[in-house]
């Protein structure tokens, strides 16, 4: 920087400084991902199995896809499954991003650092990281033809180099919603002008939004413990909602989509609930070949 | 950013130019926050890739499992006889709003604005296959007095948190959780939550049973938009007719004495798993229940 100053005058340094303090004062004013965060939440959160019960809490039979979107040769994976010859390192497959929030476990939620959430789960041992990045938007959408489509647009920010891992590499961004107080009248929701107090469409004062993730890099693994294969094409996109219930009790929804073009005929959808717990008492880590 | 730095590299030259793009590098690192999508009116059809079994052909007798039962819903529901819906004044009952939308209709979602102001007032549902309409009031009105008339559907009020929906809805029928014959009670009150993530649409329910559940029961299920596919996909909505449909004697109640429930074997056996498990309560949902699962195998 000196030498700078000194061969191109005050005015070529003032230049340079302004180049690079510009950036990096107006990357200060952006709040980090975790100053974003709508709530806190981190704890330890337990999966309540109250859906697909017969599939999680037990080990489906061999050839029991119900309601798995499985291409032809997803089919003929999956029955090719043979649990004798499973071999040790095969023992994680179930526990890998596609699938492990659909595991009965717990998991307990920290913040890594300022961009990075961190997801620890009892059931296999694993370790989820959620790093904030740029991400494309996808979704659903009916097309001129009155048919039901996957879209996608915009890029996601390129995963790291480095092999492909069981929970992948995990993009993220915060889906906040606009804070009634501070956005009065504001058209942005089905109620359109509703935002007073007491009118329609009240909105409860506060700041509400969900984490959206999308996970690629996978190693292949299992959706469910039968054998029923994913890829290392599968990506994973999941959306977190957290919520208060009226008597106090705190929760979380993911709803998880995975996409398989190897294996999947349409995108598998599940949501799961996980109820926030006082601490990690009941925390139970098991390795993927003792659970 | 191609352009910027076009003319950059003209005006400044190259280093301006390289300076520009190493402060769009940088500003490109800061995460982007998006506003989600909150408009959920529209036509819904439901995903089955969760309980499809229990949502599209219905679970088979004695299935309870994953329910936070009381003894007294589990000795109502082991008492059920399937028949029980033949019965004349069972023919035309519908799925109360614990399970309707777990079913497989579509939904369509309106807004219903004031005439005078334009200000919406209240959300309506069409729920497809039972031909069901309810109201979710938004303009501030309060529940009704405990005593008033109790429906299908019940009295609904609905708030925004955010992008999400929030509807509490309280003056239901008694029905059931379960459409092989976990009962529902007519204090029932649940809290539902509408969130929309692009063109799918997140639905959370908490069913709150002070009779029959020894906790709140949770369930969560997904909708893809559907608007723009038209009319002929809706079925229409026929009035029910109740008619004799059995030789039974007149006003007999199908039902099992205690003890004397032929399908707990058959669902023992069907299933692999012990009558313990299947027959529900609040233990049977959380992942320890999974040790006492295996010892019960095991035996």
């Amino acid at each position: 920087m000196r030498s700078r100053f000194v061969k191109g005058g005050l005015k070529g340094g003032l230049k340079t400084a302004l180049y690079i303090v510009l950036p990096a004062t107006l990357m200060a004013q952006v709040p980090s991902p975790r100053a974003q965060s709508p709530r806190d939440v981190t704890g330890y959160w337990v999966s309540v199995v109250s859906e697909d019960w017969h599939w999680r809490m037990v080990t489906p039979r061999k050839g029991d896809f119900t309601s798995l979107p499985l291409n032809d040769e997803g089919r003929r994976v999956a029955n090719a499954w043979d649990p004798a010859k499973e071999k040790p390192a095969d023992a994680c497959k179930p526990f890998g991003a596609a699938a492990i929030m659909r595991v009965p476990g717990r998991v307990h939620i920290t913040w890594a650092d300022d961009s990075t959430l961190r997801i620890d789960t009892d059931a296999g041992q694993q370790t989820r990281r959620i790093q904030f990045r740029t991400l494309a938007t996808r979704g659903w959408r009916v097309t001129g033809r009155g048919e039901i489509e996957w879209f996608e647009e915009g890029r996601d920010a390129p995963p790291p180099a480095g092999p492909p891992t069981w929970q992948g590499y995990s993009a993220a961004r915060w889906e906040i919603a606009p804070d009634p107080a501070k956005v009065r009248n504001a058209v942005f929701f089905a109620g359109g002008i509703g935002t007073t107090p007491d009118g329609a469409g009240t909105m409860v004062p506060g700041t509400f939004g969900s984490l959206h993730v999308v996970t690629t890099k996978l190693k292949a693994g299992y959706l469910r413990a039968n054998g029923v294969p994913y890829s290392e094409a599968a990506r994973v996109t999941e959306d977190f909602d957290f919520r208060t219930e009226d008597d106090g009790t705190e929760w979380f929804t993911v709803s998880t989509t995975v996409e398989d073009p190897k294996y999947l005929s349409a995108p598998f959808v599940t949501s799961t609930d996980f109820r926030k717990e006082a601490d990690g008492s009941k925390w139970s880590p098991t390795t993927c070949a003792a659970y | 950013m191609r352009r910027v730095l076009t003319l950059a590299a003209a005006q400044g030259g190259l280093k301006t130019a390289l300076y520009m793009l190493l402060a769009c590098m940088l500003l490109a690192c800061v995460p982007a926050t998006a506003w989600a999508q909150s408009d959920i009116t529209g036509e819904w059809a439901p995903l089955f890739h969760e309980d499809q079994v229990d949502r599209v052909p219905g679970l088979g007798p004695v299935d309870f499992a994953g329910l936070p039962l009381t003894d007294g819903a589990r000795q109502w529901a082991l008492s059920w006889d399937a028949s029980r819906v033949s019965v004349l004044e069972h023919q035309c009952q519908v799925h109360v709003l614990p399970y309707i939308l777990s079913g497989p209709t579509r939904l369509r979602i309106t807004a219903q604005r004031d005439g005078n102001t334009e200000r919406i007032v209240a959300f309506n549902q069409y729920i497809g296959l039972w031909g069901q309409d309810r109201t979710i009031w938004v303009d501030g009105r309060p529940h009704p007095p405990e005593i008033a008339p109790h429906t299908w559907m019940g009295f609904s009020t609905g708030v925004w948190e955010g992008n999400t929906f929030v509807v509490r809805t309280s003056h239901i029928k008694q029905g059931w959780v379960r459409r092989n014959g976990v009962p529902e009670s007519d204090l029932v009150t649940t809290t539902e939550r509408f969130t929309r993530h692009g063109d799918m649409l997140t639905y959370v329910i908490y069913i709150k049973d002070p009779v029959y559940l020894t906790e709140p029961l949770v369930r969560s299920r997904n909708f893809v938009r559907m608007s723009g596919l038209g009319e002929g996909n809706w079925i229409a909505a026929t009035p029910c007719e109740p008619g004799e449909e059995t030789a039974a004697p007149p006003h007999a109640v199908p039902h099992y004495l205690p003890g004397e429930n032929p399908f707990v074997a058959e669902a023992e056996r069907k299933s692999g798993i012990p009558a313990e498990a299947l027959t529900g309560g609040a233990e049977t949902l959380y992942p320890e229940y999974r040790r006492r699962l295996k010892e019960l195998l095991a035996r």
